[in-house]
């Protein structure tokens, strides 16, 4: 086994479930996962010789899992969904309003959850996979390639959207 | 062979090295079969050039020869660091940079101009000019001097002129929307 391929295989074993969310995020079947999965596996092995540890590994990870995912659906890319569902670790941290979190689990608000977000643009989606990773405001930058600041600045706008959509006129009726 | 590993259900990994470790080795071959084909065709013309100038003592046959194959090594070269530049695309750069990246591979902004290469690419297209001119000047025995200079440019623009249309044709089906979707994207992220 050559020194590449151990390591590729290291980072593999270490990273595979993280990789896997990111497929699940973008992709409703099973299928989609898998070919999204190999995508991101033929990136990270094309990519390897150019990592000089500038980064950190999750971070590089995330890296290419996002930027394969922008690439993966084509033309359609702009078309590309975020997938959540109850299960989905820090879904919380999408919501402002803790009061929020008893009507998370019920199927409706879920569902106009899944709506607003897949109204956003593609980087936003991207950024709000990063956020649901768990992933810090200065390593969404680090992956994205801007400052925390503007992170910060951005994430906090789609959530104050989000807010607005969720808690508007729908939500009273509740 | 499968792991037991959960991730490695998803895919067989061991597959997916070997098809990559040949896909590397297939690309490896390729690119020296390459260089052994281009330094090939560059001795068979040495060769050439040294038996004209013993054979025939056509001084401008024989310059005009020399000014192709070395517009040749200076073309080759430049493809090379082009290829290199642009063949690998480094998926594990910030998202930014990654299509800053896209975009400045297929614009051909400003800053191209004046790369190495390109530079090397307009004194390789200079000396086939030369050359060829060089080349068929004695054949066009009919014609004045500086017509058959002109003839032969004109000829060698026109048909660079139909490369570099259909080249465009192609950057504009294939590539411009990926340059166009990497600058909306960019757009969005720096706004």
């Amino acid at each position: 086994m050559t020194q590449k391929e151990e390591q590729f295989k290291t980072l593999i074993a270490e990273n595979g479930d993280r990789i896997l969310r990111i497929c699940r995020y973008y992709n409703p079947n099973t299928e989609d996962q898998k070919d999204m999965y190999q995508e991101i596996l033929v990136n990270i092995w094309k990519s390897l010789d150019n990592f000089r540890g500038d980064a950190a590994i999750s971070t590089w990870i995330y890296r290419i899992a996002v930027n394969t995912s922008l690439g993966f659906t084509g033309k359609a890319f702009k078309q590309m969904k975020l997938i959540v569902n109850v299960d989905t670790e820090n879904l919380i941290s999408l919501y402002q309003d803790d009061s929020l979190e008893e009507k998370l689990i019920q199927e409706h608000n879920l569902n106009q959850l899944q709506l607003e977000l897949n109204q956003l643009s593609v980087i936003e989606k991207s950024m709000i996979s990063l956020l649901l990773e768990g992933l810090s405001m200065r390593e969404i930058a680090d992956v994205i390639g801007i400052t925390e600041p503007n992170v910060k600045v951005k994430i906090h706008r789609i959530k104050e959207q989000l807010k607005l959509k969720l808690t508007g006129g729908k939500y009273e009726n509740y | 062979m499968k792991t037991t590993n959960k991730n490695n259900e998803v895919i067989d990994l061991e597959t997916l090295i070997s098809n990559l470790k040949s896909e590397d080795n297939r690309n490896q071959k390729i690119l020296n079969q390459s260089k052994l084909l281009m330094w090939g065709v560059v001795a068979l013309y040495s060769i050439m050039i040294i038996i004209q100038l013993f054979n025939t003592l056509n001084f401008l046959r024989t310059i005009g020869t020399a000014c192709i194959i070395i517009a040749f090594i200076i073309l080759a070269w430049g493809y090379k660091k082009s290829s290199e530049t642009y063949q690998h695309i480094d998926y594990g750069l910030p998202i930014l940079d990654l299509l800053r990246n896209v975009v400045k591979r297929f614009t051909f902004s400003k800053n191209q101009i004046f790369q190495k290469q390109f530079i090397f690419f307009f004194i390789g297209f200079l000396l086939t000019v030369i050359g060829f001119n060089l080349l068929i000047f004695n054949d066009l025995g009919f014609l004045k001097p500086i017509n058959r200079i002109i003839v032969v440019t004109s000829a060698y623009l026109f048909l660079l002129g139909l490369g570099g249309l259909s080249g465009f044709f192609i950057w504009y089906k294939r590539q411009k929307p990926l340059r166009d979707s990497a600058l909306q994207l960019i757009s969005e992220i720096e706004s």
